[in-house]
């Protein structure tokens, strides 16, 4: 990263030239496309990247002020939704320069989709005994087995894989890490449909599939390196490294602005339900108003109980926050202790819908309550204690990171081959 | 049917008339021990029952039972508890040792220490934990070593409740050090009134010492009352526990009225919730409080529907399996739970600790309260409890 | 709104903490608890002459430092680490706090520097400990004539001033009357946690000094001052009972390896310090609000209800994860324990805490 560039922007001097290019560039009615393409060659897409792969080098307040700008003018910005902000972050991070020309720009310009190939059947918690095969075989990687939990596979075009290349040393050092082309015969997509009804993960089935020996990222064997990097992108949540207005809201006119609402109605599709297996707690409220559940004290000291915990969890990861800005050593977990918290979050704010509600708890649709949203809050709030790592997996986290307890008894150091698994 | 009827005739007249007015209604129970004096009642009671061999009904007649069946004892049980008659005796051994011993025992042993047990002449302790070996029972460091006829041991014991007025101790002994753990261990029965053994009792939060540490300097045991084989008495250790926790979870009649160890005063919930928070409408006032009394009422009456079930299911197996675990871990929470709930009812009485401006009960609800702490963790912690019902009743894997 | 502690309060936290490290030591502690006094006079000097503490909080122009809040939960927080027994609470703030936001001027100036640098040690007299709503129903003024029972008084056996909230026909009113006047009589009261000393008071005839005029929003201020300090207290010792189970697990073994190698122990303790990292930022979260004058009083009872659940779950599990020790006299787990459950009654419990929560919610929306 250049740092002179950096502390030689000043705020005032970003504000002027990107809304002069801006007002000279920035036009509604081109292709979403072709926009991109100008959006990329001006440098503008991802300011927080390198000089040399079409960045500026900003730090995070730069980024948001042209973030900020992007908004004010009303101006689409880099495609950066969905799962191919993990794979140009890994990239980035760990691919080399060849690999970066040929993939970085498309994701940029929303020309790519891509999706992520980690969980397998076998291996969910335990990532690092995941068995699918790649093997070298005239000097490209033949890959057979099975993934799973792949949001948005179905519509994309690349996949950031990983999968095992030798059986005979310890788990985490035989992965390798791949790029593949979804769109070729040796890969099968099926939509894996939730009890919710919604179907945002798909399985993906992979025969014979085929990847060039140099998409390989970071050479054989150091997959579990590259994948902790990108698994660590995914937990920290989006920093804004890309400039653009991301947000749903574009009542604008123009052919970019057709594109672009449907590009993320796509990407979105799959998240629509999030907000429900959190709890929806900001309903609660009205809907106790709404019911008369209000004037009922037992009701009253649950909404209490979550009240406190959903504000008690925003206070907490702030004060994390703080204390990693001042540069404290003392560890704090905020990512493990935020999940678990919005796991019993949900399952309160469930508890306390479900209490509100009565009877009529077992009804869903359109004409339920919230239009149906609270029936989405009941029957999607177990998976928030699973997914992106179980609670389970957190509470392992916080006592051997942070509480520094001795780690549990390992049976699975040997060689990969010999490790009893999931058959 | 008709026999079921004639004894039930015969207990119910027999019990009337011969059941003094002092071993009614709650009070002191007889626990065998030589050292404690009762009142006369008591003992009167005690010795017309044992007369009888109905201080341990099941037990054959030639180990002081009356080798009732499970069909009579049910019914004796039933005719006490209506004319609210309190157990005659209740110790470690009618409750633990003896059915062990029925089990294990030689013939002289049955013959020497049942009977005793029968006709309240010994109270017993159980020498199992100590400072280092809880949880971990099996990592004990106790050692006996055999010398002629006898055993020489030497260790320390913890939580031995009634140590202090126990006659006997049944002992967990280290006899093979070289040997994986399980496999080295010894069950040996030993007279307390002896030089090498010194009790002392165990402070607790509560302001009561119901447990004691229990040191053992060359203290003796009689070759003739290491009970099993030589090494192999972790399996009677066990068998034992399982006695100890189907008690403690309350089956049969000795137990329903025995508290958990050091909760002195065992006041209602509803009723401490009608008097202590306020009656509206003939319920209690404040409508969340009543929620939690509610609750934990349910939880109490589907634990003894559940041991009931498990009762009559187990009429036909000769010992409690490892299903007596949950009764434990149940059992105990919830008589835990009652405690925490008592207080909090109480509110600000319920912080007492003496003096005259808390009443007899709520001084007793705050220390029953501090004393039930402990019963989570005595026994066989909780946490133990839930490894045993994952591993031996659900079958997961180590 | 801060939201971090500064370098300046980071450095008070550890003056007091250094203090209190060396001057009450579950030793010196348990010899307290055992005393008529409950205090030992030689370390509160030092507390108020060295550290400073009993004028945290109080303006500079009544003889005090003139913090806020923020520094004043810091003292408190590192009390409750250490299970201080002394004066502080009920003096230093209970009865600071009612004359700060109660008190007419000229009260303020005679009787604040004196309490600021611990000179006199005040207590007050509130003849409920549950609700601001309930109190005023025992302690009746007629022509400065005192009449009624405080069922329980923080520290009055040793107090030299009774600040009290008695009602008399203009409303409800704030007195002083000084100990060991006529008509005063102060029965210690035999209590479970013996770290905090607490007595009955009665008033026949006494006559009391009217000092203030008390309405519904000095009084619920004046509750939520000190509601604030106390969730500091309990969120310190929560800590404190975190820490020193984490610390016990890995020390005992048990199977041949350390307790909390087992993945049950392991995940009640990441639970516990969820709900710990939680209620600590909520109780200083609440501070904050305090000392920038919003939404106080929402926050001071989410703070205080969130800070006494969790001292008591983290002093249930700190018993249970230690196993039999962990019920003895001997094991100082115990002390903190009892402290957790005075703490969860003394001015409100967390069920009343919640439900004023709601009103103020429903209100708002």
């Amino acid at each position: 990263m250049s740092t002179d560039t950096k502390s030689l922007t000043s705020n005032e001097a970003i504000r002027a030239e990107l809304e002069s290019w801006l007002d000279e560039n920035w036009s509604p009615d081109r292709s979403l496309l072709a926009w991109r393409d100008i959006l990329v060659d001006g440098g503008w897409a991802a300011t927080g990247w390198p000089l040399e792969y079409y960045g500026r080098g900003f730090d995070r307040g730069q980024v948001a002020l042209v973030h900020e700008i992007f908004r004010e003018k009303g101006a689409v910005g880099a495609a950066s939704v969905g799962p191919r902000r993990l794979a140009s972050e890994t990239i980035l991070a760990m691919g080399n320069d060849d690999q970066k020309r040929r993939y970085l720009r498309p994701i940029l310009t929303g020309e790519h989709a891509w999706c992520q190939l980690f969980s397998e059947p076998g291996s969910g918690s335990d990532l690092a005994g995941l068995s699918t095969k790649a093997e070298l075989i005239d000097g490209k990687w033949v890959i057979n087995g099975q993934k799973v939990w792949n949001t948005s596979a179905h519509h994309a075009d690349f996949g950031i894989l990983v999968a095992r290349t030798n059986w005979d040393i310890p788990k985490h050092q035989g992965i390798s890490y791949f790029l593949i082309d979804m769109r070729q015969p040796g890969v099968e997509v099926r939509p894996l449909k939730q009890m919710n009804g919604h179907a945002s993960f798909n399985e993906v089935f992979m025969t014979d599939a085929i990847v060039p020996a140099e998409d390989l990222v970071g050479g054989e064997g150091n997959g579990w390196a590259v994948a902790t990097t990108t698994l660590s992108y995914e937990r920290r949540g989006a920093a804004p490294t890309l400039s653009g207005a991301s947000t749903s809201e574009n009542p604008q006119e123009g052919l970019v602005y057709d594109e672009y609402r449907e590009e993320l109605k796509i990407a979105n599709e799959p998240y629509t339900w999030y907000p429900q297996r959190q709890g929806r707690v900001d309903l609660v409220m009205s809907r106790a108003k709404e019911t008369g559940a209000i004037s009922d004290p037992v009701i009253r000291q649950e909404m209490a109980k979550l009240f406190c915990m959903s504000k008690g969890a925003v206070l907490a990861s702030q004060a994390a926050e703080a204390k990693r800005k001042s540069g404290s050593n003392e560890i704090v977990p905020a990512g493990s202790i935020g999940k678990l918290a919005a796991s019993v979050i949900a399952r309160q704010s469930a508890h306390v819908h479900t209490m509100i509600s009565g009877a009529d708890a077992m009804l869903s649709g359109p004409t339920s309550a919230e239009e149906g949203m609270v029936a989405e809050v009941l029957i999607s709030v177990p998976a928030i204690s699973i997914a992106g790592g179980t609670d389970e997996i957190q509470r392992n986290i916080i006592s051997e990171r942070v509480l520094g307890m001795p780690k549990e008894q390992r049976s699975d150091t040997g060689p990969f081959r010999d490790i009893k698994r999931n058959t | 049917m008709a026999d079921l009827q004639a004894f039930r005739e015969e207990t119910k007249s027999w019990l009337a008339e011969n059941c003094p007015k002092g071993a009614r209604g709650p009070g002191e129970v007889h626990t065998g021990s030589t050292k404690v004096t009762v009142s006369a009642d008591t003992q009167a009671w005690m010795e017309m029952m044992a007369e009888k061999g109905w201080t341990v009904p099941m037990w054959e007649k030639e180990y002081g039972g009356a080798g009732l069946s499970i069909a009579q004892t049910q019914v004796l049980f039933e005719e006490m508890s209506a004319i609210d008659a309190r157990p005659p005796l209740v110790n470690m051994g009618t409750r633990m040792l003896g059915p062990t011993l029925l089990e294990f025992g030689t013939e002289d042993q049955k013959k020497r220490h049942l009977n005793l047990i029968a006709r309240g002449g010994a109270a017993w302790c159980q020498g199992y934990s100590e400072p280092g070996a809880g949880s971990d029972l099996a990592g004990l460091n106790t050692r006996a070593v055999a010398s002629g006829d006898e055993f020489i041991i030497n260790g320390q014991k913890i939580w031995t409740s009634g140590a202090q007025n126990a006659d006997w101790m049944f002992c967990l002994v280290r006899t093979d050090p070289d040997v994986p753990k399980h496999q080295g261990i010894s069950f040996v029965l030993l007279p307390m009134d002896q030089p090498g053994v010194t009790v002392r009792p165990i402070s607790l939060i509560s302001g009561s010492s119901p447990f004691c540490e229990t040191f053992l300097d060359n203290a003796v045991a009689e070759r003739r009352d290491l009970v099993g084989q030589l090494n192999e008495g972790w399996s009677i250790g066990k068998r034992l526990l399982q006695h100890e926790r189907s008690g403690q979870g309350g089956l049969g009649p000795s137990a329903a009225r025995s508290r958990p160890v050091g909760v002195s005063v065992d006041l209602g919930v509803a009723e401490v919730g009608l008097s202590y928070v306020g009656v509206t409408d003939g319920k209690i006032s404040d409508p969340a409080l009543r929620d939690e009394v509610v609750q934990w009422k349910m939880q109490d009456a589907a634990f003894k529907a559940t041991q009931r079930r498990a009762g009559a299911e187990s009429q036909n197996a000769k010992a409690p399996g490892e299903a007596t675990s949950i009764f434990k871990l149940v059992g105990s929470t919830l008589a835990q739970d009652k405690q925490e709930l008592i207080v909090k009812l109480m509110g600000n009485s319920g912080t007492g600790w003496e003096g005259a401006a808390f009443s007899k009960d709520e001084i007793g609800a705050t220390r029953s309260w501090l004393a039930s702490k402990a019963v989570t963790i005595y026994g066989g912690t909780n946490e133990v409890q839930a490894n045993i019902i994952a591993k031996r009743v659900l079958g997961l894997p180590d | 709104m801060q939201t971090e502690f500064t370098e300046d309060q980071e450095q008070f936290r550890e003056v007091v903490a250094r203090f209190l490290q060396d001057k009450s030591t579950p030793l010196s502690v348990r010899e307290m608890m055992a005393s008529e006094a409950g205090y030992d006079k030689d370390v509160w000097r030092q507390l108020c002459e060295e550290v400073g503490v009993a004028g945290t909080h109080i303006p500079e122009a009544f003889g005090g430092f003139g913090f806020g809040s923020i520094e004043l939960g810091v003292v408190a927080e590192e009390m409750g680490k250490h299970l201080y027994c002394g004066p502080f609470f009920s003096s230093s703030v209970m009865a600071a706090y009612a004359l700060l936001n109660i008190a007419n001027d000229s009260s303020k100036v005679k009787l604040l520097p004196d309490i600021a640098v611990g000179k006199t040690l005040a207590t007050l007299v509130l003849d409920s400990l549950n609700s601001p709503e309930a109190v005023g129903r025992q302690l009746v003024v007629a022509n400065n004539s005192l009449s009624g029972t405080a069922a329980m008084v923080l520290d009055a056996h040793v107090a030299d001033l009774f600040v009290i909230v008695a009602r008399a026909e203009t409303g409800l009113g704030l007195y002083t009357i000084h100990a060991g006047a006529e008509g005063v009589s102060v029965d210690l009261l035999e209590t479970i946690d013996q770290t905090r000393k607490v007595s009955r008071v009665s008033f026949k005839n006494a006559t009391v000094e009217r000092i203030g005029h008390v309405n519904s929003e000095s009084l619920d201020r004046t509750w939520d001052h000190i509601c604030v300090v106390l969730a500091h207290e309990m969120i310190g010792g929560a800590q404190h009972l975190l820490e020193t189970t984490i610390d016990y697990t890995k020390l005992r073994y048990q199977f041949g390896r350390p307790i909390g190698s087992f993945q049950g122990l392991k995940h009640r303790c990441a639970d516990l310090l969820m709900e710990v990292e939680i209620a600590k930022a909520a109780t200083h979260h609440a501070a904050r609000c305090l000392d920038a004058g919003e939404g106080e009083a929402y926050a001071a009872s989410m703070a205080k209800a969130l800070a006494a659940d969790t001292y008591m779950k983290a002093a249930r599990e700190a018993i249970q994860l230690r196993g039999g020790i962990g019920f003895t006299w001997e094991e100082d787990t115990q002390l903190w324990f009892k402290r957790a459950k005075s703490s969860e009654v003394l001015m409100g419990t967390p069920a009343i805490h919640r439900e004023r929560m709601i009103s103020m919610m429903e209100q708002q929306s």
